[in-house]
C-alpha cells in the first residue's frame, strides 16, 4: 500500500540551537547549552508538572512535539483518535537504564523503555492512535516516514507524527562506543515531523519522500531543512 | 475512514518458543495439556530487597544445554534463547523458506531489555562477555540472529513495552503484504534479570505467591524469560499454514504511564481496529488470549474491554501468565504462537494460577484446558506501560 504525504509541521532540538517551521532556526540564548540546562518555561507557555521528573529522552522527545505546535487542543476527539506516532531512536533508554542500576526508584523504572516518550506525549496531547517504537541504530529496510505513509495508506491513522529521538551520556557511549558513537562526547538531538495524507492536506504542507533511512537521518535533514525555510 | 481490510493475508509456516513451560512446542504442548505453571522460586533471583522471587524462570536444564543461565558467565542470554526458538521456527518453515533469496527474508525482533545483564555487569565494574555486551543493543542482537538464519532483508527491532511482541507480528506481516519481503523471520525475547525484578518490585506489582490473571485474589504478576518466533510468508508460498494474520489494531489509553485505563477504552480501539482489519463481527472470536498478567488493574481493564467488543456474547477467555510468567517483549510472539499450537491440537488453554473468578471478570473463563475443542478464530492482546494497547486476530485452519 502506498500514498502520497506532505509535512505540515516540522521542528528539531540539538546542542546547537532549536527550531521549527514556524519559529527558523534558534540558537540556545547562551550559546551551547546542554539538556538538563534547558528550561522548559522559557521555550513553552504551558506548565507540564512532570517535565523534571522526566527522563531527558521523554523530555527531548516532549519539547520537539511541543515546538511543532500543530494545535492539538483544536483538534476534534476523532482525530485525535486517528493520530499515530512513529518514533524512532539509536539507543533507547540506555541513559535511563544506567541511572537507574545506579539509584533503583519507580519513578526512574518507569522511564526505562524508549516508548515512554510515546505515552508522555500521548497523555499530553490525548492521542490514541497507533503507535510504533523501533530502535534503529543498525537496521535495515524501511525509513519513518515509509512507516507512518503505510499506516495512513491502509486507514489506520489520518496523520502520524515522526519521531526521532537519542539522549545518552558519555558512560553510554563507552558502554555502546564500538556499535554507535565515533566518540563518547554526550549525544543527544530530537527532530519531529507532522505528516498527512496530501490529499486531505488541502493543499497545504511540503511533498515528502518515503526514502530509505531507517536510521531516521533522513528525517532530521528534513526537518532542518523545514526550519531553513521559514 | 476505518482501516482498510487485508487484500491477502500473511501465513504462519513455522514457529518455535522456549520458556518456563517447556523446551520447544512439544513440550510446551504437553504442559498446556496439563495445565501446569511454569512458576517457580528461583535462587538466582533470591534477593530480599525484590517481593518474591517466585518467577517463570527457564529450567536449568535446558540453560544448561544453551550454555548456562548466569548473566555474569553464560554469555549472551537472549542471544541463545532467541536463536532456539528461531532455530525451530525455521526448521519447521525449511520447505517454504528453501527456495527465498536471502535478501527477501527480513527479521523483526522485538524485546524490551535486550541483553540488560550485561549492562548491570559493566556499571557494577564487573567482566562482561564481549557479545553479551554487543546485545545490550537490540539492533546488535537482531544482525547476528539474522545472520545466523540467513535473513539479509529488512531488519527492525520493536520496542513498545509489554505489546512489543505482537508489533512485531505486525511488522513482519507488514513487511511481507507491502513486498518488502517473501518472509519474514519474527522473534521475541526477553530475559529474567536484577533490574526487571527491582523495577517490578519498586512498583510493588508482584505477586509473591505467583500470579492469578482474573481471580478474585489476585494481587500482581510474576515475571518471566522466554523466546517465541514466528515465520510469516506471502500466503500463495504456504499452501497450508499453520495459521493466518487476518487483523491487528494499536492504540493507546492516552491516560497514564504505567497504569491502564479505568474503563478498558483503549483495549477495546485497539480490539475494535484488528476485527475493523479482518472483516470480522465480534462473534467470530472463539478465544481471547488475554494479557491477564494478574494485576488487579490490569485484569479489570481487559475485562471492561471485552465486555465493551463482546457484550453479552464472551467468547472463552484466557491467560498464558501463569504458565510462563510474563515475558514482556517475547510475550506477544510466545503467547501468539502458543495459541497457534494448541488450536491445531484442538486444545484450549486453561489459565493456571485462577481459582476464584472475580465479580468483574469475562463471563467465559478457560479455567481448564478443554479437548478435544476445535475452534479456529482466535483474538490475542496485550497492554503495556505508556498505555499502549495491540490486538492481533489470528486464524488457524483445522487440521484433520
Amino acid at each position: 500500500m502506498s500514498t502520497e504525504v506532505v509535512a505540515l509541521a516540522a521542528s528539531y532540538l540539538t546542542p546547537e540551537g532549536y527550531g521549527s517551521h514556524t519559529l527558523g532556526r534558534r540558537s540556545w540564548p547562551t550559546g551551547r547549552r546542554e539538556l538538563m540546562d534547558i528550561a522548559w518555561s522559557s521555550l513553552f507557555p504551558v506548565p507540564c508538572s512532570r517535565f523534571g521528573r522526566m527522563s531527558p529522552l521523554t523530555r527531548l522527545g516532549l519539547m520537539a512535539v511541543e515546538l511543532l505546535d500543530v494545535g492539538f487542543a483544536e483538534m476534534t476527539e476523532e482525530h485525535r483518535t486517528r493520530l499515530g506516532i512513529c518514533m524512532f531512536s539509536p539507543s533507547g533508554s540506555i541513559a535511563t537504564d544506567i541511572e537507574f542500576l545506579r539509584e533503583p526508584g519507580p519513578g526512574v523504572f518507569t522511564y526505562t523503555l524508549p516508548s515512554s516518550v510515546i505515552g508522555e506525549v500521548c497523555i499530553r496531547h490525548r492521542l490514541r492512535g497507533p503507535t510504533l517504537c523501533l530502535m534503529s541504530a543498525g537496521c535495515e529496510g524501511r525509513g519513518m516516514v515509509e512507516e507512518a505513509a503505510e499506516r495512513m495508506a491502509m486507514g489506520e491513522a489520518e496523520s502520524m507524527l515522526c519521531l526521532l529521538c537519542e539522549a545518552r551520556g558519555p558512560e553510554a557511549g563507552t558502554f555502546l562506543n564500538y556499535a554507535l558513537a565515533p566518540d563518547n562526547n554526550f549525544c543527544w538531538y530530537a527532530s519531529a515531523l507532522y505528516l498527512a495524507r496530501k490529499d486531505a492536506a488541502r493543499g497545504q504542507g511540503k511533498a515528502v519522500a518515503k526514502g530509505v533511512s531507517p536510521s531516521g537521518a533522513d528525517i532530521h535533514r528534513m526537518c532542518l531543512e523545514m526550519c531553513e525555510e521559514r | 475512514m476505518g482501516p482498510s481490510s487485508l487484500t491477502e493475508t500473511v501465513a504462519v509456516a513455522g514457529l518455535g518458543m522456549v520458556s518456563a513451560a517447556g523446551d520447544g512446542a512439544a513440550a510446551t504442548l504437553l504442559a498446556l495439556r496439563e495445565n501446569r505453571s511454569g512458576l517457580h522460586e528461583c535462587a538466582r533471583y533470591a534477593d530480599p530487597s525484590y517481593m518474591t522471587h517466585c518467577v517463570g524462570a527457564v529450567p536449568d536444564d535446558t540453560w544448561n544445554r544453551l550454555g548456562g543461565a548466569d548473566a555474569g558467565t553464560a554469555g549472551s542470554r537472549t542471544y541463545r534463547l532467541a536463536n532456539h526458538a528461531l532455530a525451530e521456527a525455521v526448521r519447521q518453515a525449511g520447505p517454504v523458506l528453501a527456495g527465498l533469496d536471502a535478501r527477501r527474508v527480513a527479521l523483526v525482533l522485538s524485546t524490551t531489555k535486550a541483553e540488560i545483564g550485561a549492562l548491570e555487569s559493566l556499571v557494577a565494574g564487573s567482566p562482561c562477555d564481549e557479545r553479551a555486551q554487543r546485545h545490550i543493543l537490540p539492533s546488535q542482537l537482531a544482525a547476528d540472529l539474522a545472520a545466523a538464519h540467513h535473513a539479509m532483508g529488512a531488519l527492525q527491532c520493536v520496542s513498545v513495552a509489554c505489546i512489543s511482541g505482537l508489533v512485531a507480528i505486525q511488522q513482519g506481516a507488514r513487511l511481507v503484504l507491502a513486498g518488502a519481503a517473501d518472509a519474514a523471520l519474527v522473534v521475541g525475547v526477553d530475559v529474567l534479570s536484577h533490574f526487571v525484578l527491582a523495577g517490578f518490585s519498586t512498583l510493588k506489582s508482584l505477586d509473591p505467591r505467583g500470579c492469578r490473571p482474573f481471580d478474585k485474589d489476585r494481587q500482581g504478576l510474576s515475571l518471566g524469560e522466554g523466546a517465541g518466533a514466528l515465520v510469516l510468508v506471502r500466503s500463495d508460498l504456504a499452501p497450508a499454514p499453520l495459521a493466518r494474520i487476518k487483523g491487528w489494531g494499536v492504540s493507546n489509553d492516552a491516560n497514564h504511564l504505567t497504569g491502564p485505563s479505568r474503563d478498558g477504552s483503549g483495549l477495546a480501539l485497539a480490539v475494535e481496529r484488528a476485527l475493523g482489519m479482518a472483516h470480522w463481527r465480534p462473534e467470530a472470536i472463539e478465544y481471547v488470549n488475554a494479557h491477564g498478567t494478574g494485576t488487579v488493574y490490569n485484569d479489570r481493564m481487559e475485562a471492561l474491554a471485552f465486555k465493551t467488543v463482546f457484550g453479552n456474547h464472551s467468547p472463552w477467555v484466557g491467560s498464558c501468565k501463569g504458565l510462563l510468567g510474563h515475558t514482556l517483549g517475547a510475550a506477544g510472539v510466545i503467547e501468539s504462537a502458543l495459541c497457534i499450537l494448541a488450536a491445531r491440537a484442538r486444545l484450549m488453554p486453561g489459565t493456571p494460577g485462577f481459582s476464584i473468578p472475580d465479580e468483574e471478570a469475562p463471563a467465559r473463563i478457560a479455567a481448564t484446558p478443554q479437548c478435544p475443542l476445535p475452534y479456529s478464530r482466535i483474538l490475542k492482546t496485550n497492554a503495556g506501560f505508556g498505555g499502549t494497547n495491540s490486538a492481533l486476530v489470528l486464524e488457524v485452519p483445522h487440521v484433520d
